[in-house]
């Protein structure tokens, strides 16, 4: 074991110590759960089920890297990055940020259970961005109130110079300040994605989250934005939790990834590691199906084909999740027990009984 | 060669709008041959879709209209049809799958109704041979306990299952050209790869030709013989998946290529981005519609509207007054594996 206790989902428990966080780790994730209640009736509504969406997962992100999420739809991955800004409220799990201010100590925040007002500091430095620059824009406000809106909410700056961190904001992430009066049906997607990243940029934040920033965009948009979020964080040291179902995109932006599957992270490595040594049967099936845009080596690979379709979360398999599709699985093993998540290599964290390097592609 | 499966000559298809003439697709020639596996690659808005809709008699007057061109099947002007004679060709002999597999069923009557429903318009069957052909339609898209599964509805499906059903629906009357409109955009990557298999296995099983419609490269460069990459609603490059791919002769292709995140690319360098965004189909440039993102352009793209001529590989057209001066290839990122490329400027 390394000093650093990233998800040991089997192992008991542990209280983490705030002051044990290491200087490097700007946020630590431990045994998050969220689960929706499945509720029955209309008068006496009681609880018949839950979809558990998020289930027991711990990871953390060190200053400045970018961890990548991937997984199919319905894996949790949007509901993680939700809970740990508490958008959405976690049904149990620690989060752990790192709150750092200049010419103060750092305070380590646990943004689970953070008061109103606490939880309301801590956002300055946690922002999000959107999959869709179209519902998250506000079609009725000009580009800079919706830009100026988060120094609005904390009181920072008078009208002018809201206005003109406004302008220095467009200018950042390739617009221009003359846009500032316009408002976001007059923009492509691409601009309009622009607009997100200059609001969540409002603040100054250490940390964002990307929840599938590039999906609704054209390919050579896709790359414009994915250079500026490149460019971004050289500029300020930020941090990122890159949210994607597309694996290539996933390898071009980020330090580490971590694989989902049925509300469980089943792998996690750094990049090279986990796309050029994948241990977990089904980042061995997620790569493999990934096209890559090259004739010759399309015609000579071989694809794994899963069986079926991803269980629902309300009634996860018994044992692995994973077992019901699995190639390997093993009758008798993996459909009873659940595989512990182990480093097996330094920094390359497997949960499955049976697992083996393979290359895919 | 036997004649031609598809020939599609100088297609327009405009759609008026109250901020002016949308031109979607304006101006495009091509041929298909039968059997053959073609994409159709673009970014929203550049008019592949509505390609598509044309050659399939679905653009709707008064809002949409096929302004010039000849679609000709097997011969025979499909535009010269009317509704009826259109109906037998449609879902007959021409078939489509759509994006959204959801919104293509019909949520209120069984798949088996709904199945049935195509067989019996276009085949000469009973009820129960039309049956028959159904639940065979459902095996051969792999679907397990097919004569239960009849019964079911749409909502009881997966995404992946209904996109199966589609394809089911599609291929039930052996049609001679299946039109796939983004067949797996809406879907995860492992049923994409489930999809594309099949499709790719039944296509070459029955001989059928595939026009696979599509933004993403890397699906064309597993199932498709040849690609066109079209740009505001024009064809600015065709050639096999070869040419394209390894021997790009046109800019936008190029840096298509270059914007795109490989899942082999281990080094981390900077994408190659086409800059800005593509034009208003409303109010297109003058000359090349490329030109304002264009590296590469001089006076001439300015002022005249290229051409597809013959340019690269034998058999690769490209719409670029400047194709042979710039060897795109040499500055190609990635492995090059392609023999050298035959020079031809002749311009047609």
């Amino acid at each position: 074991m390394t000093d650093t206790t990233t998800g040991s989902a089997a192992a008991e428990p542990e209280v983490v110590d705030p002051s044990n966080l290491p200087d490097d780790v700007i946020l630590r994730v431990n045994h998050l759960v969220k689960e929706f209640p499945i509720t029955k009736g209309v008068f006496f509504r009681k609880q018949i089920g839950a979809v558990k969406a998020v289930s027991d997962i711990s990871f953390e992100i060190k200053r400045g890297e970018t961890l990548g999420l991937v997984g199919e739809s319905g894996c949790g991955k949007s509901t993680t990055a939700r809970s740990l800004l508490r958008l959405l409220e976690p049904t149990s799990g620690d989060v752990w940020f790192r709150m750092e201010r200049e010419g103060e100590d750092d305070e380590i925040v646990n943004v689970a259970t953070a008061k109103k007002d606490l939880l309301r500091e801590v956002r300055r430095d946690m922002q999000i961005v959107f999959q869709d620059p179209y519902a998250s824009l506000n079609p009725r406000m000009t580009v800079a109130s919706i830009i100026a809106e988060p120094l609005l909410v904390h009181g920072e700056g008078t009208k002018s110079e809201r206005l003109e961190k406004v302008k220095d904001l467009l200018k950042v992430v390739g617009l221009s300040p003359e846009h500032a009066n316009r408002y976001p049906h007059e923009f492509s997607g691409g601009q309009r994605q622009r607009i997100g990243v200059a609001r969540a940029l409002a603040l100054n934040p250490s940390f964002m989250v990307l929840d599938e920033p590039v999906s609704a965009l054209d390919v050579s948009i896709q790359a414009q934005v994915l250079n500026l979020m490149d460019d971004l964080q050289d500029e300020y040291g930020l941090t990122y939790l890159f949210i994607a179902h597309d694996l290539s995109v996933v390898r071009h932006i980020s330090d580490r990834v971590a694989v989902m599957y049925l509300g469980k992270i089943v792998e996690m490595a750094d990049r090279d590691a986990l796309y050029d040594r994948p241990m977990h049967p089904y980042t061995h099936a997620l790569l493999s199906a990934v096209p890559i845009p090259d004739p010759h080596i399309e015609a000579n690979r071989k694809r794994i084909i899963l069986e079926g379709d991803i269980p629902s979360p309300a009634n996860p398999p018994s044992g692995c999740r994973f077992h019901t599709r699995c190639p390997k699985a093993v009758e008798g093993k993996c459909d009873i027990d659940e595989p512990e998540f182990r480093e097996l290599e330094p920094g390359h964290w497997v949960a499955c009984h049976f697992p083996e390097i393979q290359q895919v592609f | 060669m036997s004649e031609p499966l598809l020939v599609v000559d100088d297609l327009r298809t405009y759609f008026s709008t109250e901020e002016g003439i949308v031109r979607a697709v304006d101006g495009i020639s091509f041929t298909m041959e039968p059997g053959q596996r073609l994409g159709v690659v673009g970014e929203s808005g550049s008019g592949k879709s509505v390609t598509a809709l044309s050659v399939m008699g679905l653009i709707e007057p008064p809002a949409g209209e096929i302004v010039t061109g000849r679609i000709l099947f097997k011969g025979q002007n499909l535009l010269e049809l009317d509704e009826d004679q259109m109906q037998e060709v449609r879902g007959g002999q021409i078939a489509m799958i759509f994006q959204d597999p959801m919104t293509a069923l019909n949520p209120v009557y069984t798949i088996g109704d709904q199945l049935m429903e195509t067989i019996l318009l276009h085949q000469d069957v009973s009820r129960s041979e039309a049956r028959e052909i159904a639940i065979q339609a459902i095996e051969d898209v792999q679907i397990p306990n097919a004569s239960q599964r009849m019964m079911d509805y749409p909502h009881q499906y997966s995404g992946g299952m209904r996109q199966r059903i589609m394809i089911a629906m599609g291929l039930s009357c052996n049609p001679d050209l299946l039109i796939a409109d983004e067949p797996t955009t809406a879907l995860d990557v492992t049923t994409q790869a489930q999809i594309m298999d099949l499709m790719l296995q039944l296509a070459e099983d029955r001989g059928t030709a595939v026009m696979l419609i599509t933004h993403d490269l890397g699906v064309v460069a597993g199932f498709c013989d040849d690609v066109h990459v079209m740009y505001a609603g024009g064809i600015v490059e065709s050639g096999s998946i070869d040419d394209i791919y390894y021997n790009p002769q046109h800019p936008y292709t190029w840096g298509l290529l270059g914007s795109m995140t490989r899942l082999d690319d281990a080094q981390r360098k900077r994408l190659h981005s086409v800059r800005g965004a593509p034009p208003s189909v409303i109010d297109l440039p003058k000359g090349c519609r490329f030109r304002p993102r264009c590296d590469f352009a001089t006076e001439i793209c300015g002022e005249v509207l290229p051409a597809l001529r013959d340019v690269g590989n034998p058999g690769q057209r490209a719409a670029c007054h400047h194709a042979e001066e710039l060897d795109l290839k040499s500055m190609t990122a990635g492995e090059e594996t392609q023999e050298p490329a035959v020079s031809e400027g002749a311009s047609s």
